[in-house]
Order: C-alpha cells, then structure tokens, then sequence
C-alpha cells in the first residue's frame, strides 16, 4: 500500500511551545511589554512565540511531501514463522525530517523480541533531504486467523521535537496464519483403509494396465490386439484395461455443536485442533497425490462461502488452508443442503465433527449411499468408537499429535 | 557468416506470416521463432479457446516442411507416437513403420490428457532428435520441433507433464486474452473463411536449418554466459526452490538469447536479451517446495526475486 503524505493530513501539533494558550500567553505578554516599551521581558515573550511558531512551521512542513509504503514480505504463514513488515519512507524535499513510527501487533501475531514486547512496534528515524528509508519489523505468526498490520502511526516534527504531527494508516494487505500443522500418527490399519480403498473410477481406462485379454470382436481398434496372446491361442485377444483410478476425498467439516470457547468468537480448543487435524490430514493427501475438497458449514471472514470444489497439489492444499484460517465461529447450520450438491463427484468423505449423535448420524446418511465415510470426532464428549452406525470412526487424538 | 540483414527479415517474414492469421500474439510468435532457431521446443499453455492449436499450425505452415498433429488422448499408446514394428509375411522380417513423431513439425495437441508413459516416449527425440524403437535408432529429419499445448485448469482426466518432459521445453509461453480491439479482428477475420487455409509457406527446412546453424555462430560475451550462469545458480540456491534451473535450462538460455538477438538484427547477445527472455525460458524449470506452493508463492514470484539479485553485466 502506497500512501502520500499531505500537509493537511496529519491531526494536531503536541508540544508546550505550540499549544495555542502559550502561543496566546507569549502574544499578549509581548504586547504590553512592547507597549510598554519592557524590552527585558519582551525578548523572552518574542523568542517563546518565534519557537512555536518556527517548530509548527517545521513540523508543517516536515509532514509535507512524505511517501509511506507498508506491506508484509510474506502473506501466507503457519504459525511460528516470522512476517517482516517491510516499512519504506521517502522524504521528497529539501527539508530533513525526524520521524516516529508505531504499529501495533496484529492478532494472531507476536511481536519478535527485539521488538521491545510492548504490543507495538516502535521505530524512530531521521530522513535527510531526497532520502529513502526501509525498515523491517519483525512479527512472529502465533494462532490461526487473518490479520491486518496497522493502523500504524507516524509523527512528523522537527529537530528538537517541540512539534509533531501525527497520522494513522492502514494497508488493504493481509496476512492469513495457517492451522497448525500437526504430525500424523502412525495408522493402526493401512491409509487407504480409512480414507477411500474405494478410489473414484476415472473417465477413461488406462491403457498402462492390462486387466486381462478376450476374444477380440472387431468394435475397438486394432492397437488393442494382445498380438502374443492371439499367437499362443490360435484366435485375436483383444487386451482388457484396467480403469484410471483417482482418489478423489471431501473433507466435511461440521461446525454445529461444538463447545463455546474462550476467545471473543468462542471458538474451543477442541475445533481449533480439529481444523489443524483436518488441515494435516488433507497435507498428508496432497503428498499421494490424491484429490480432496472441502466443505463447511462454519461462519468464515471475507470468504463467500466454504466450499472449495476438488482439486489437487500444495496450491489447492493453500486454498483449503486458507479458508480453515478463515472460519471466526462454530454454529453454523444448512450442511446437508450443500452436501447434495456438491457431493456426487466423490469417493469418499471423512467427516469432521463434534460428536457422534443424531445430528452427525442425519448427516453421514446424507452422503454415504454407495461412498464410503469416515468420521473424525473431536468434540468433549466424543467417544473411541471404531465404528460407529456403520462408519469407520476414529478420535481426532488417534490421527495425529503435537510436533516436536 | 551470412549478412545480419538477411536473417532477421527471414526470421521477421515468418512472425509476419503466421500473424496473418493469429491476431495481437505478435510477442507469442517472436517467441516461439526463438525456440524454432534455438532448436528447441515449446509448450504452449492457457485456457481453452485463445488459438493454442491455431498458433502452432500457422507458423508450422509458414516454416514450411512435413508437418504433423497428435490428439494426446487417455488411451493413446507410446507405439502410437512412435512407430511400431509388424511382422513382413512375404519376406519374413520385422518392418518399421514410423510414426507421427517423425516430421520437421509435431504439434502435440492436449498433450496432458495422455499417461505419462505415453507423454515420457517424446523425451528422447526432443532431447536428442532420434528414436529407439525395438533397439533400433532412427535419426529425425532436422528441423524438429515440437509445439506441444496443454490446459492448466482441468483436473480429471489430465496427467500433469513431470518435470524431466518440461525440462525438455526450451520455452513455455502463456497466450492471454486478446484485447477488445483484437478480438473485433478476430471477429473479422474469420467471418467469411479461415484464413489458416490461405497461408503458404515463407521458409522452408534447409533454410530453416541454415538458420539454426547461423545462429549458432552468434557472439556470446564472457559476461553474458557468467550473467546465466550466475541466474542459474541463484535459481538453485534460492531458499523456497527445491530444483533451480538445469544446466540443461542454461544452455537453451544462451541458444534463445542467440536467437532473439539474430531477429533484433545484431551478432552478439547483450544482456536484455537474456533478461527478455529469462520468463519463458526459465520459470517452467524452477520448481518451489510444497510447502511455498501451500502460501501461494510461484515460479513468476521467485524467478523474479533471483532477477533482482543477480547484477547485470555493464560494459567496461
């Protein structure tokens, strides 16, 4: 974000020798002492009123011609990583300008510790005529969220600081932290077991596999003669193909009753370290290369809504990430009205929610039909269940833990 | 060494001749002539509909030569790109029969659609223009190139290019939306007939050849091969990069600097043009780690980091 400047932006001059009562005081006194031609206590008057007026001059024009940038150098981070907010200034006239400039720490974030630790970031600095500044100032990500640096402020004034004048500025940037990611814990039963042995038949065959041979009708090409097996049975084999197998995974995050948490949006620590399960699980999918989506039924931050369709690699990962790093609430409703219409592609679903109860079970029947679900419970009250209404089912603690 | 003047009004007339049909893509022509005189390949990508297939065609048309199509599909077969043997009754020997690989033009139309095994029977004739096929090697006609095209957005059904196979594109090229003005050209070029049917050749492959061997005698400064290698190297060394650009990545960068520079009308490289050309040729070839693909960061966004830290070579 790029930010000019103006003489007339910045709000009020703070310093005993520009506030107007003293200016007021300095006048009168130099009024009657040059009346009364006391020039012993006219001088004083004269040189108190000249340096209020000198420093708000200086400061007015210590504040014009300013150029102020600020932007992360990085706007995606997992929690633990730095962000450095890059600050850059550009004194676009003759006049040297002394300046103060103070962020406070976004949330989510905490400040480095060279920063101070006061909840904001200080940083004081001097430009000369024509010069430009760049400063970094370190954040650490702490939680899950989006967060927008600022607003900043920067005072302008002159030499000795007996004037300054200040201006707050916000950037359009954000900086989203990522759930955690946790480790995955070593499965009891085989991946696929859990998370779809049942792959998503592709749209074509692959012609890499051969399934079998018969005898060839004449309907295909003929590049899909099996020309030795047609030798060693006396009559054309046509070969067989095994179908393009794609896993394909929607991960159901059902945000409705869970329990209310302590932090102003009331979300638990139990659906925080469900998201950052969830998060993790669908990490460990993108490095098999299968395809996974997501929906949810959880209030989110300037996102349209939470689904995101199939897709696959660590740029979709990033997406579902994101709106993970979205969600501000539990409680929302209306998931099996999504589900039905974006749930037919799938093979599977693993199912992310507080407990196992009617709600959840309403659910799981809503998309299973010939897919297989599994669930992930996470909840207080959720309960080891390997199977629970006929799903396999698991406690969010069985799949993963804390890294190291 | 042939005059200067010459090659570059050939190389010009070329780019002129296939922009007869393809509107506004000027820069996408120049381009993809680079990798035709630098004796490399290119993988033309983006969304359907903006003249992917059309481009190759044009200017396959205008370099004049044989001239081939593969419809990449799931079920095609490695023999069906390469040839296959059959068995001679009448003389009782194997006969080869070539396959569509063997041409001065192969436009490898949709090639993502196909298996990897299918995609991974093109590495060797576009790394060392010849085929095995049955233990037997046979030499490509020269030139050879392959215009490849691919679209990025579809998921099912579509097997991404590894990145030996992308190793082995000299340039890959994103076309964009035309502009309203040139979609009104469009519009009105093709309303009575398709002006690809009219287009004739302006080269043909001995010239073609000569040309690639011509510009193989372009002056490469000490500077400029060090400015390569020196991004090169920067590429490998970035801290969000798992695999930099290759040697094999270097070299095409120096043949397409050669190149551009031969079509600009001068017989040695300057700096700019490697500059020019650093995002075609390079950024297919810088692959992230996983975890900076996660936040969103691109081979664009790194390259051009790695641009901004390597010095640019100035005259003495």
């Amino acid at each position: 974000m790029r930010e000019d400047i103006g003489p007339g932006a910045f709000a009020g001059a703070v310093s005993f020798f520009s506030v107007w009562p003293v200016k007021l005081i300095a006048g009168l006194v130099l009024f009657f002492a040059l009346v009364q031609t006391e020039f012993a206590l006219a001088l004083p008057a004269a040189g108190a009123l000249g340096i209020g007026f000198a420093a708000d001059l200086w400061a007015r024009l210590a504040s014009s011609r300013l150029s102020f940038t600020l932007c992360p150098d990085r706007d995606r981070v997992f929690p633990g990583e730095n962000v450095g907010l890059v600050i850059e200034l550009y004194n676009k006239k003759l006049l040297p300008v002394w300046l103060t400039l103070e962020l406070p720490v976004p949330p989510h974030f905490a400040e480095e510790e060279a920063s101070g630790g006061q909840g904001f970031l200080h940083s004081g600095l001097r430009l000369l005529s024509w010069e430009k500044s760049r400063r970094v100032l370190g954040l650490r990500a702490r939680t899950r969220g989006v967060a927008r640096p600022g607003p900043a402020r920067i005072s302008a004034g002159d030499l000795l600081g007996l004037s300054s004048r200040t201006r707050s500025f916000g950037t359009a940037r954000e900086i989203v932290v990522f759930p955690r990611r946790l480790r995955l814990k070593a499965l009891s039963v085989p991946f696929q077991e859990y998370f779809g042995s049942h792959a998503a038949r592709g749209p074509v065959e692959d012609p890499a596999w051969y399934a079998g041979t018969r005898d060839y009708t004449g309907t295909r090409p003929a590049k899909n003669i099996h020309w030795k097996a047609s030798a060693r049975l006396g009559t054309l084999q046509e070969k067989l193909y095994e179908p393009t197998l794609q896993r394909k995974l929607l991960f159901v995050l059902d945000a409705d009753g869970w329990e209310a948490g302590e932090d102003p949006a009331g979300v638990s620590g139990n659906f925080e370290r469900m998201m950052e399960t969830l998060g993790t699980l669908a990490a460990a999918l993108m490095e098999t290369g299968a395809s996974f989506g997501l929906v949810t039924n959880a209030r989110l931050e300037d996102s349209p809504g939470g689904v995101l369709p199939a897709g696959r690699g660590p740029e979709h990962l990033g997406s579902l990430l994101e709106i993970l790093a979205r969600v501000t609430g539990t409680g929302g409703a209306g998931l099996e009205a999504t589900l039905r219409g974006a749930a037919s592609e799938y093979a599977g679903f693993v199912y992310c929610a507080s407990s196992p109860g009617r709600r959840a079970a309403r659910v799981c029947r809503e998309i299973s039909g010939r897919k297989k679900v599994f669930c992930v419970f996470g909840g207080a009250d959720s309960r080891d269940t390997p199977v629970w209404e006929g799903f396999p089912a698991c406690r969010m603690e069985d799949l993963c833990e804390d890294p190291e | 060494m042939e005059k200067i003047p010459a090659m570059t009004n050939d190389c010009a007339a070329l780019v002129e001749n296939a922009a007869l049909v393809v509107v506004g893509k000027k820069r996408v022509l120049e381009l993809m002539s680079v990798a035709l005189l630098a004796e490399g390949h290119v993988l033309l990508e983006d969304v359907p509909g903006l003249g992917k297939t059309l481009m190759a065609k044009a200017l396959a048309r205008s370099m004049g030569g044989s001239f081939r199509r593969i419809q990449f599909t799931p079920d095609l077969l490695p023999a069906d790109v390469t040839g296959f043997s059959v068995y001679d009754q009448k003389t009782g020997e194997f006969v080869f029969h070539p396959g569509p690989v063997v041409c001065n033009v192969l436009l490898a139309d949709e090639i993502n659609r196909t298996i990897p095994r299918t995609q991974a029977s093109l590495l060797e004739s576009m790394g060392e223009f010849q085929l095995t096929v049955d233990g037997r090697t046979l030499v490509l006609p020269r030139p050879f190139f392959v215009i490849a095209t691919q679209n990025p957005i579809e998921m099912d059904g579509t097997f991404p290019l590894p990145e030996a196979q992308l190793d082995r594109f000299l340039m890959r090229i994103d076309l964009g939306y035309p502009s309203r003005g040139e979609e009104i050209s469009i519009l009105e070029r093709f309303q009575e007939s398709d002006p690809l049917e009219s287009l004739c050749a302006v080269l043909s492959p001995d010239r073609v050849r000569e040309l690639q061997r011509l510009r193989a005698r372009v002056v490469v400064s000490a500077a400029a091969r060090s400015y390569i290698a020196d991004i090169a190297a920067a590429s490998r060394a970035h801290a969000r990069v798992r695999f930099g650009v290759s040697p094999r990545g270097a070299l095409g960068m120096m043949r397409a600097a050669q190149a551009l520079a031969m079509m600009r009308g001068r017989d040695f490289v300057l700096p700019d043009d490697i500059k020019d050309l650093a995002r075609p040729v390079l950024e297919h070839r810088i692959i992230l780690r996983h975890e900076e693909r996660t936040r969103g960061v691109s081979a664009r966004d790194v390259l051009g980091e790695v641009l901004d830290g390597v010095p640019v070579p100035v005259a003495d």
